[in-house]
């Protein structure tokens, strides 16, 4: 009789975390990226300066903005962001090289649209063409470009010219904005990770460390090769000090349905590689792992 | 007689109208689009002019969802992949599809129509408010929000 209750005892337990578990994947939220617009810069010319050198982008980065907000897409306003990167009323030459990396950093915006106006006069009317292109800021990778162009007018305002451009095209780049998103769902965010030795350790890459037979740098893919989401990852290179993957898959969520942290990758790496007697010291920004191996100290 | 009855019977088979089943085509043209609409010129043909009409509504209707329309602002589909739509999302679109998407109709009106060998052949113009009508189909997860899920 006991054996008979326990067991419906077991099964409705089951039952019961089993439904909380699909409770749990049903009610997962959408997580809804932040995007920020801003201008294209050629190299030899800043983000701030494209910015400030026409007023057409500062009207085609608006209506680019109110576009995104008006299809209730969360937006950072660049303008505020750039007061937050520019804290005297001059840049050194050095800070304005790297203004759009420290602009996307100090944003926090998932993904960037670089922008960029072009006007064009005829006989047969005016129009204009604003060319859009989205980029993941983690990685850099491009998501999604499109060019549109506006009916010609016989007006010279441009600002409604850059709106109807804008409009032509801005819901289609969400739509593809969204496919590379059911496509980075399936397959994995890419991050890049490299593992170095550290300077002055008495081994190396090409080290034997246990005895498997296997060299360090071989251990390392292997674990990666298992580690990876859906066991894809690709090695662009190796060498006795440095082991180089471009492209780690790893899951957008973890199994709650929370916003997978590099981290929960990284630990159980650190904790492999110090049965192997190595100490592996980290660093995250964005997407990119560095991790520096040491001998484990006795 | 034996030629009479089969005269009479090509005449009756002539005359009778055969009923055209819905199809859908790619007989849909954009028109017209803006910030929150979207005006589409759908070609249909049926045995009478009150299913050519609805034929050409659900056809303009299906390659919005299914197939998207080149040359408007609504170029990619709205549904990538109509293979992978669970039961409850069919159920929800068939409805949407059959009646509900009425309640997003700004505008529908016949462009041109002609009647040849009792086939109604109809190029309707129809306006449709896309923006509330994503909104319904996000309501009822037909369609997914914009971000990661």
């Amino acid at each position: 009789m006991i054996k008979f209750i326990s067991l419906i005892l077991c099964g409705l337990i089951a039952t019961g975390l089993y439904a909380q578990e699909e409770a749990a994947a049903s009610s997962q939220p959408t997580i809804q990226p932040t995007i920020m617009a801003i201008p294209f810069a050629r190299n030899e010319f800043s983000t701030l300066r494209a910015y400030d050198a026409s007023s057409d982008i500062r009207i085609a980065l608006t209506k680019v903005k109110e576009a995104f907000d008006q299809r209730g897409v969360n937006t950072i306003d660049l303008r505020a962001k750039m007061k937050q990167v520019t804290n005297s009323e001059t840049l050194t030459e050095e800070q304005e090289r790297t203004f759009k990396d420290d602009l996307i950093k100090i944003s926090g915006a998932d993904i960037y649209v670089e922008v960029e106006v072009k006007k064009e006069r005829s006989s047969a009317g005016n129009s204009a063409t604003v060319i859009m292109t989205a980029y993941d800021a983690f990685s850099g990778e491009s998501l999604a470009n499109k060019v549109g162009n506006s009916p010609k007018f016989r007006t010279e305002d441009y600002s409604k010219l850059i709106e109807k451009a804008v409009e032509s095209e801005i819901d289609n780049l969400l739509a593809i904005i969204q496919q590379k998103f059911d496509l980075i769902i399936e397959n994995g965010r890419t991050v890049t990770l490299e593992v170095g030795i550290g300077v002055g350790e008495d081994f190396d890459l090409d080290s034997e460390v246990d005895d498997s037979g296997y060299f360090l740098s071989e251990l390392i893919e292997n674990w990666v090769e298992e580690n990876a989401y859906k066991n894809y990852y690709h090695m662009q290179g190796t060498s006795d000090t440095r082991i180089f993957f471009d492209i780690v898959k790893v899951p957008v969520k973890d199994n709650r349905g929370k916003n997978f942290r590099l981290s929960k990758f990284v630990v159980p790496m650190r904790n492999y590689l110090k049965t192997l007697g190595l100490k592996a010291d980290r660093t995250i920004v964005g997407s990119t792992i560095t991790i520096t191996l040491t001998e484990l100290e006795q | 007689m034996k030629y009479l009855i089969i005269f009479a019977f090509l005449v009756i088979s002539c005359n009778t109208t055969q009923s055209i089943p819905y199809s859908r085509t790619g007989e849909v043209l954009a028109s017209d689009s803006d910030r929150n609409t979207i005006t589409l010129l759908s070609t249909s043909r049926a045995h009478t002019l009150g299913l050519a009409n609805l034929y050409a509504e659900r056809n303009a209707l299906e390659n919005l969802l299914f197939r998207g329309i080149q040359g408007s602002a609504f170029e990619e589909p709205m549904i990538s992949n109509e293979a992978e739509l669970t039961a409850d999302q069919k159920t929800t679109l068939d409805r949407f599809i059959q009646s509900e998407y009425e309640k997003y109709l700004i505008d529908a009106h016949n462009t041109s129509q002609s009647e040849s060998q009792g086939v109604h052949t109809v190029q309707r113009s129809i306006t449709l408010d896309v923006k509330s009508m994503r909104k319904y189909l996000e309501q009822y997860s037909v369609i997914k929000k914009f971000g990661l899920q």
